[in-house]
Formats: C-alpha cells, sequence, structure tokens
C-alpha cells in the first residue's frame, strides 16, 4: 500500500503547509483539502491520504486550525477546518521560509560546475 | 456550511466524531471513484490503496485528539474556577454585613486556634533540635524513701559502667551544669557565665560539631585540673568580638587559674534546658572508684528502633550488675532505706513534662473549642443567607445547575470567604504569639524556639479549608428541599422548618460549649486566687534580690567568705532607704534546691536521721530582709563567728525531728564525719520554697561559719543578696550594690537584679498563663454565643412577625409578646447550660491537676457558669424583644 517510489515524498512541515494553503480559501472539510491539493499540484504531488487526518488534527491542537462540524452542499456532516488568526500568520511565515529554502536549492542547482 | 454543535467533550463523543470524520471522507472517496466508472470494489480498493493504513492513521489521530481532550478539560476548569472566584467575590461585596462580620468572626476564631497550635506544635509536639532527637534518652535515680517527687541524676561510676555495657544505648553523654565566675578584664566587668561541665561523649550523643577549632578528648578529662575549653557562638561573638583566632587563647577564671580555648560551637548548640556559654571537660577518671554521689545528668543515645522499655530493663540488669561489684557504695541498707531506682524516660517528655503537655493540650482544646463556637456562628449565618437566596439556588436549578455546578458555587464562595479570614487569622496570629510569649511562664520550655511558622500557617489554611468545605456543603444539603419549593411556589415552610431546627441546634452547641469553657476559666480563677492567699511564709514585697559570686581563689577560708559578706551586708544596710538586708544561697522560688542527709543529737533512734533535708546557708540578716518570722534567737555576726555553728530550723522539720520536744539547744549536722555539730537556735516559720502549689519545705538554714573543729565547710561563693528597701526598684538596689561589691573587690560580679515579687509572680506563671487564656477563650465563646442567640431569636422575631401582629390585634399585651421572645431565649439557653453542665463535668476531670484546693466539679463555679449564661441568653434577646413589641399589627398582617 505504499506510495509509488517516484511519487514525490512530502515531508511532514510541506503537508502542513499546504494545509494552511488551502484553507486559507476558507472553511473546507479534509477530503475538500485533499482534493484541492490534487488539483492544484495536478495530480503530482501524492500524498498518503490517511496522513491527513493525524495534521489536522495536529494543527487544531496547536490552535492553528478551529473546527467545527457541518453540512456538505449534499448535505452529509463533515468535519470543517478553518484557520484561526494564529494559523494565518503561520501560513505567512512558512511561505516565506519555504521561498527562500527553493530559492537557495535553485542557485545551487543552476550553478556551473566547481570554480 | 452550517454550525451544528461544540466539539464533543467526553471520550466516547470524541471517538465517535473521529470515527465519523474519517468514514466520510473514505465514503465520499468510494461514490466519487465510482462516478469515474469504477466498480464498487475496485472503487473500495483503490480508496483503500490511496488512505494507507487506516488503523495506524486513526490511532494517531486519536492520541491527538485525546491531548486537545485534556488540555481542553484543564482550560474549562480553570476556566470555571475564575468565574466562580470573580461570581462569588461580587455576591460577598453585595453583602457587606454578612461577609465583614463572617470575616471577623473566623478570624478571631483561626486566630486563636492558630496561635495555640503554634505554641503546642513548638512546645510539645515537634521534636528537639538534635539530629536524633527522637532516640535520646534522659538517665535518673528515683529515691522515694527519700523524697516521694524528686528525681536525681547518676553517677559517674554508673556512667562509665553503661557505657560500656549497655546493650540498648549507643552512647552516654554526662554533664553538670554551674554558673563560673570569669574575672573582668579591659572593658568587661567580672561576669557569672553559665557553664556546662561535659563528657567529650555528649556531644557524639548529641551530634554537635564545632564551628571553629575541635571537640574534647576523653583522656582529656582524666585530670581533675581541666586545661581546655570550649565556647559558645553567642559568647564567642559578646566577650571576643568574634575572633577568628579566638582558639588557643586563654579563658580566666581568675588570677591564678585559665583554660585554653580549644574550639567554638554552632549557634544554637546547647542543652535542651540549659544554655552554656563555656564547655569544660567534666572530671571523668575512668579508674576512679564508684561513689555514691548522684548528682550527673545523663543522656543516652538508643540504638535504632529500641524502645524506651527496653532501655529501661538494660539498664537495670547493668545497674544490678553494677551493685554486685561495688556492695560498699550500695550497701542494702541504704537500697532499702532509699528505695533507689533507675528511671529513663524520652529526652523529649522528660524537658517537656507532663503538667506542661496537658496544659497545652487543654488550653488547645479550648481554642478549638471557640473556633467551633465561631463556625457555628458563621453556618447560622450561610443558613439565614440560604434562606434569603432560596429563589436563586431554585432558579438556577431549574436552568439546569446540577449538584456538582450549585455544590461548586456555594464552595467557591465559602471557600473564598473563609481562606481570606485564614490570611486575616495569620496576622492575628502573629500578633496574639507576642502577647502570648509575654504573659508565658518562664519555665515554658523551648520557649525561645517560637514563633509563627509554616506549620502554624499551614494549621490555619487547613482549619480554614475543612470550616470551608463544610459552610459550603450546606446549602447543596438543603438543596432538594429547596426545588419542591419552586414547585409549590409557596413559601417552603417544611424547608424553613428544618433550617430552623439547624439554627437551634447550632445555637444550643454554643451555649454548651462556651459553658464548658467558662466553667474550666471559673475554675482556673479560683485555684489563682487561692494560690494568691497561700501563706509564703515571707514577704515578697519591698524586696530586691540579686546574685554575687565570690572566685574560690582568693576566698580560700571561711573567714575570709563570711568576712565579705559582713562587709558588704553592713555597707549595703547604712545606704539610706535600705530597712534591712540579708543573704542566703538558694532563694525561695527559684527551683527546687538539693539535700542533704543530717543527724541530730535528739535521743530517739526514728527520728535521729532526717532523710534528705535542704540545707540553705544564710547570712544572720536573711530572716529580718525577708520577714521570715524565727522564734528564740536569730542569729547575729558575733554569735554565727562564736564557733557554735548557730542553725536556724524550719517549723517542718522541728516537728519531724524533735517530736514532742523543742529542739532550740540540740544539735544538727550534716551526716558526714567532717562535720561536728550545730547548735539550734532559733526555729523559722515554714515557707513555700518550692512553688506555692507545693507544701512547705523541710529546710535547715545553716550558717556560714561551722561550729570549731569541722574540717570541711565551703558555703557562702555563690549568694543571693537580698535587701528590703521599700523605697528603691532593684534596678537602684542593684547599681548600690554593684558599686560597694566593686569598690571591695573587683572580681566579684553582681547579676540577675530582680524584685522578689517578680520571682513570686513567676512562680505563678504556670497557672496565671493557663488561667489568662482559658479566660480570654471564655470571654470570646460568651460573646459569640451571644451573638448566636441573639441572630437566631431576631430571626424567629422577624419570622414570626404577623403571628405576633394576629396576637397583638387579638388583644395581646406588649409585655406579653417580651415575655414570649424572652422564654424563647430562655429555652435556648436552659437546653444549652444543662448539656453545657454534663459535658463540663465530664471535660473539666482533665484539668484536676492543674488546679490548686478546688475541686474540678466545684457547685459554686457550675452555677455560677449557668447563671452568667442564662443572663447573656437574657440580654442577647433584649433587642429582638423590643423589635416585637414594636409590631405594628396592621402593617405585620398585610405584609
Amino acid at each position: 500500500m505504499a506510495a509509488r517510489e517516484e511519487d514525490l515524498d512530502l515531508l511532514r512541515g510541506t503537508l502542513d503547509l499546504l494545509i494552511l494553503r488551502a484553507l486559507s480559501w476558507g472553511p473546507m472539510h479534509g477530503l475538500a483539502v485533499l482534493r484541492w491539493i490534487e488539483d492544484v499540484s495536478r495530480q503530482q504531488l501524492q500524498i498518503e491520504e490517511g496522513a491527513l487526518y493525524p495534521a489536522l488534527h495536529r494543527m487544531e491542537q496547536r490552535k492553528w486550525l478551529d473546527a467545527d462540524w457541518g453540512y456538505t452542499d449534499r448535505n452529509r456532516k463533515a468535519k470543517f477546518y478553518r484557520l484561526t488568526p494564529v494559523g494565518r500568520r503561520q501560513l505567512a511565515s512558512q511561505v516565506t521560509k519555504w521561498s527562500r529554502y527553493t530559492q537557495a536549492v535553485g542557485y545551487v542547482l543552476a550553478a556551473d560546475g566547481a570554480r | 456550511m452550517r454550525r451544528v454543535f461544540r466539539l464533543p467533550f467526553t471520550r466516547g463523543r470524541m471517538d465517535e466524531a473521529l470515527d465519523d470524520e474519517l468514514r466520510f471522507h473514505i465514503e465520499e472517496r468510494i461514490r466519487e471513484f465510482e462516478a469515474r466508472g469504477l466498480s464498487r470494489t475496485q472503487a473500495e480498493a483503490e480508496v483503500r490503496r490511496r488512505f494507507g493504513n487506516y488503523d495506524a492513521y486513526r490511532s494517531e489521530t486519536r492520541h491527538i485528539d485525546e491531548t486537545i481532550m485534556r488540555d481542553q478539560h484543564q482550560l474549562e476548569v480553570i476556566d470555571t474556577i475564575r468565574r466562580e472566584t470573580r461570581h462569588a467575590a461580587a455576591t460577598l461585596r453585595r453583602s457587606p454585613g454578612f461577609t465583614l462580620i463572617a470575616l471577623v468572626t473566623l478570624a478571631l476564631g483561626l486566630g486563636a486556634a492558630t496561635t495555640i497550635f503554634t505554641l503546642l506544635d513548638r512546645v510539645v509536639l515537634r521534636p528537639l533540635p538534635y539530629p536524633d532527637a527522637d532516640r535520646l534518652v534522659h538517665i535518673g535515680t528515683l529515691w522515694p524513701g527519700v523524697r516521694a517527687d524528686a528525681e536525681f541524676a547518676i553517677s559517674r561510676g554508673q556512667f562509665f559502667y553503661f557505657k560500656q555495657h549497655s546493650a540498648a544505648l549507643a552512647n552516654i553523654g554526662l554533664y553538670d551544669t554551674d554558673m563560673m565566675p570569669i574575672s573582668g578584664d579591659a572593658g568587661f566587668p567580672a561576669e557569672r557565665v553559665p557553664t556546662i561541665y561535659a563528657s567529650a561523649s555528649l556531644f557524639d550523643v548529641l551530634g554537635i560539631a564545632p564551628e571553629r577549632g575541635r571537640l574534647f578528648r576523653a583522656e582529656e578529662g582524666i585530670s581533675r585540673d581541666p586545661a581546655v575549653a570550649l565556647i559558645s557562638h553567642g559568647y564567642w561573638q559578646r566577650r571576643f568580638g568574634a575572633d577568628p583566632n579566638v582558639v588557643g587563647k586563654r579563658l580566666y577564671f581568675d588570677k591564678q587559674s585559665s583554660v585554653e580555648i580549644i574550639g567554638v560551637l554552632p549557634a544554637g548548640a546547647g542543652l535542651p534546658d540549659f544554655k552554656g556559654d563555656i564547655w569544660i571537660p567534666n572530671w571523668l577518671d575512668p579508674a576512679a572508684e564508684p561513689q555514691n554521689n548522684h548528682t550527673h545528668s545523663a543522656i543516652g543515645l538508643a540504638k535504632p528502633g529500641v524502645s524506651i522499655e527496653a532501655v529501661q530493663s538494660d539498664l537495670e540488669r547493668l545497674q544490678t550488675q553494677f551493685e554486685q561489684q561495688w556492695p560498699r557504695v550500695y550497701p542494702p541498707s541504704f537500697k532499702q532505706r532509699t528505695g533507689f531506682a533507675l528511671h529513663v524516660n524520652w529526652l523529649r517528655q522528660q524537658v517537656v513534662g507532663d503538667k506542661v503537655t496537658r496544659a497545652l493540650w487543654i488550653l488547645f482544646s479550648a481554642v478549638a473549642v471557640v473556633l467551633l463556637i465561631a463556625a457555628a456562628n458563621v453556618a447560622n449565618l450561610f443558613l439565614v443567607r440560604i434562606d434569603a437566596r432560596r429563589r436563586e439556588t431554585a432558579l438556577r436549578t431549574a436552568l439546569g445547575a446540577n449538584r456538582g455546578h450549585l455544590a461548586a458555587h456555594f464552595l467557591t464562595e465559602s471557600l473564598l470567604l473563609t481562606i481570606v479570614a485564614a490570611g486575616a487569622a495569620a496576622f492575628v496570629s502573629y500578633a496574639l504569639l507576642h502577647v502570648v510569649l509575654a504573659l508565658a511562664p518562664q519555665e515554658l520550655p523551648r520557649l525561645e524556639e517560637i514563633s509563627l511558622d509554616w506549620r502554624g500557617v499551614a494549621f490555619c489554611f487547613a482549619a480554614a479549608l475543612a470550616a470551608g468545605v463544610v459552610f459550603g456543603v450546606i446549602p447543596v444539603a438543603t438543596r432538594s428541599m429547596d426545588l419542591s419549593l419552586l414547585r409549590e411556589g409557596g413559601r417552603g415552610l417544611t424547608t424553613s422548618r428544618a433550617h430552623n431546627l439547624a439554627r437551634r441546634t447550632l445555637v444550643v452547641a454554643q451555649v454548651a460549649l462556651a459553658v464548658v469553657l467558662f466553667a474550666g476559666a471559673a475554675l482556673m480563677v479560683k485555684s489563682y486566687a487561692h494560690l494568691r492567699d497561700v501563706r509564703m511564709g515571707f514577704d515578697p514585697s519591698g524586696v530586691s534580690v540579686m546574685t554575687l559570686a565570690l572566685p574560690y581563689n582568693s576566698y580560700t577560708t571561711y573567714q575570709r567568705t563570711s568576712a565579705f559578706w559582713q562587709q558588704l551586708e553592713d555597707r549595703v544596710a547604712a545606704l539610706p532607704g535600705v530597712e534591712a538586708v540579708g543573704a542566703t544561697e538558694t532563694l525561695p522560688l527559684t527551683g527546687e534546691s538539693g539535700c542533704t542527709a543530717v543527724v541530730t543529737d535528739f535521743v530517739n533512734d526514728t527520728a535521729r536521721t532526717g532523710g534528705c533535708v535542704p540545707t540553705v546557708p544564710v547570712t544572720p540578716g536573711y530572716f529580718e530582709a525577708m520577714h521570715i518570722r524565727v522564734r528564740g534567737t536569730a542569729p547575729d555576726w558575733s554569735l554565727t563567728q562564736s564557733g557554735i555553728g548557730p542553725v536556724v530550723v524550719s517549723q517542718a522539720i522541728a516537728d519531724q525531728l524533735f517530736p514532742g520536744t523543742d529542739p532550740i539547744g540540740h544539735g544538727i549536722k550534716i551526716n558526714n564525719d567532717a562535720f561536728q555539730f550545730f547548735r539550734i537556735v532559733g526555729v523559722a516559720e515554714d515557707v513555700r520554697a518550692n512553688g506555692l502549689q507545693k507544701p512547705p519545705v523541710n529546710i535547715v538554714y545553716f550558717p556560714l561559719v561551722p561550729p570549731a573543729g569541722t574540717r570541711f565547710w565551703n558555703a557562702g561563693y555563690g549568694m543571693a543578696l537580698v535587701v528590703r528597701a521599700p523605697s528603691m526598684d532593684a534596678n537602684r538596689a542593684g547599681a548600690l550594690v554593684r558599686r560597694i561589691a566593686s569598690e571591695m573587690d573587683r572580681q566579684v560580679p553582681v547579676d540577675e537584679v530582680r524584685p522578689m515579687e517578680f520571682i513570686v509572680s513567676r512562680s505563678l506563671a504556670q497557672t496565671s498563663f493557663t488561667m489568662m487564656l482559658l479566660l480570654i477563650s471564655a470571654g470570646i465563646a460568651l460573646v459569640l454565643s451571644a451573638v448566636g442567640l441573639y441572630g437566631v431569636i431576631s430571626y424567629i422575631v422577624s419570622h414570626r412577625r404577623s403571628e405576633i401582629g394576629i396576637r397583638m390585634a387579638l388583644g395581646a399585651r406588649v409585655i406579653e409578646v417580651t415575655s414570649m421572645v424572652l422564654r424563647q431565649s430562655l429555652m435556648l439557653g436552659v437546653v444549652g447550660v444543662g448539656v453545657g453542665v454534663a459535658l463540663a463535668l465530664a471535660g473539666t476531670k482533665v484539668l484536676e491537676s492543674l488546679l490548686f484546693e478546688v475541686r474540678a466539679n466545684d457547685p459554686v463555679v457550675l452555677v455560677i457558669t449557668g447563671a452568667t449564661l442564662l443572663i447573656v441568653a437574657a440580654v442577647a434577646s433584649v433587642g429582638p424583644a423590643r423589635r416585637a413589641a414594636h409590631v405594628d399589627p396592621v402593617e405585620a398582617l398585610r405584609g
């Protein structure tokens, strides 16, 4: 059942960032978060779906997220998550950190040969 | 999205929610894949693959949820406490009268209880300040044939034998105490310094280590002339200015003799009942032959886990062996005559004493009773409040507040009140302790250790919490009744009847307890009055006393010592305002004097030897200075120096040793071949020298100069000068004597200057102390019961306003209404007094040993007590009765 090897292996911190980003659009239930990640990453980022829930609950514990039970459009009961102000600040700082990191990695990869 | 409900709070609902969330994911996913054209089975397989290990993820998530729930519960609790506290504070502020009365009552009750608890804790409960305090054993000897009530110490021979052979004791320390004259030098006057002659082992037993230098070695006690000394921390600072190089310096007793200081002991090091400034090796030569001289105090260190009975039987076994080895020291006749026996006791019990322990427990019970009365008052206040707030309670219940919520609500309120009261009580107790310590008898052991400490504060808050819980539970306990109240919409007669019964019971209990306290206090007052009326045998008024010590080395003959005293007396007597002056080796009421065996020349075999009697050397002026009446001749100096050895005996000893004969003209001497017969020249009135509560003491007053031919006499070194000068206070007399003494001999210190009245009142201190505290407790108890009675009667009157109105409308006269109210109060009073007298009869028995010439069931005391409480009950009802008399029938019936 393990993810295929060629799938990008997602670090936990990255998953947190993706969840925060997803919820920055508004309250969503877990499955909606997952679909959003799938859509925007064009199916390139595949995660084990079960891993989503420990991540969501841990962020709830850290007060980044708040949760309420509600009903979907199709009238099914589901647990909806939304960003708290703390979560919003967390998202901003993680985005900065992530882009700085990718930029740094980008420089390293773009460098030509040894000087 | 519509919000439906908050997150779950129970474990079951938490699990359910998690399963719902995960099921939603799986089911929606399956539906999605089916919509994309997969079969049901394929879709399920695909979803399972994508989800990963379901159980692992679920349990990981669940673990997080549990943490969340725990945190939330904690927050919730803290939040509730904060909210309830704020609410309770506001409620209490809204009824300042209730709050203030409850606070003051509780603070007084708790403060008094905390004060006496601290006293009890420090004096009785707490171990002595030694590392192995609970293993320290007092070792003494009883001599019932000599004196029934006295205990003596042990001999050096016993010390060596027990120390070497005891199976129950790990070690034994031996000591003697004395006031040692230290010669003056630059900047320091001559002084008498409390000195301990200690065995080297004593430091091991007590666990004392030196702060500087070293302790004694056992071999340093072998020589009769000690060469070394240790000094206390305080003496090091006072006399040596905390000199870091003090070790190696010398301490001079007089010009010829001195010792080397080998170390400084840490602050606080000392014996349980004696704080020495100088410690000198006791003369302990293991090669010396044992002697029948049982005057050395001993403390043993029991091996761990050994009982006091085991120590006793172990030492008794050794004593038997010891006596068999030394029949010359312990001849059978000696054993038979004296009833000589060993006595061991835990050191702490020995130091504190049964009587002090008992007195403090009694006082603690008294303040505990005061606290109970105070608590009953506050409980009554709470009952009144609950009545007033029954609608609030009922409403809360109706709105869904469960038993727990209500309990939390009322508990917070009562706990807040009692905790604030406890804080105030700590301050009350802190102040009260100073007062109590000022009143406390000096003989109360371990007094210097006492101050309010964390144990006292902890006791205070524990008592407050207990009271708070009880007060808080009252409304919850009555809640079920209140529910019916709301349902009926009526006045809840059942409830108020039950509350009324509770109120009356509380008041009756208060009165009963107050009776017990009042009876106890009255018994102590009567004892004290009896004690003050006791014929002491001397007159302390206008008398100043002080101690002087002559250095042994410069006064080597009794002629020289008596010459000093004669000259001093002559010069002091010549001072204007001095009526008489004399000196004695032992002042009355300054502790038990030792005793010596005496024999007489009276030819009557049974009475010839007088057991053991206190022998007190005095100067001729003593009897006049103390106003002790003497029949026959009170000797003067010329008679003293005439070589006949004029002796005055007390009346009691005259009766004992010379039955049916006038002792004047007979001879008496110390039972020792070195002495000649002294001539009895007078018979003195009996003096209660060992305490006013004890029978008069037999005394033989010896002169400073023995009869010609006596080979050994060393009286007159340490004496108390008695100056009768009513126009002078003690300080002035002391200053004058000090000047004269220093003109005569600069090496003679004058100390312990005080009025003789002080010594008398100090000997009464234990009785007066117990009496004062019981009186205060009884006073508070009376006031509190009066307040309690007043509250209940007022409540009854206000509750029966309409009934009273009807009666008055029907023609009842004011006097009838008033007497009805009065009757109510007296009824409560009578029941309370009845119960109280029964309790007092049972309870005051424990007072018996503290009483003097009063029986615990003294009828006068009980009658006065009962009458007082009934008067209190009557007075407490005056206000409510007047209010009842002024009820306007029309208004009362309308309302």
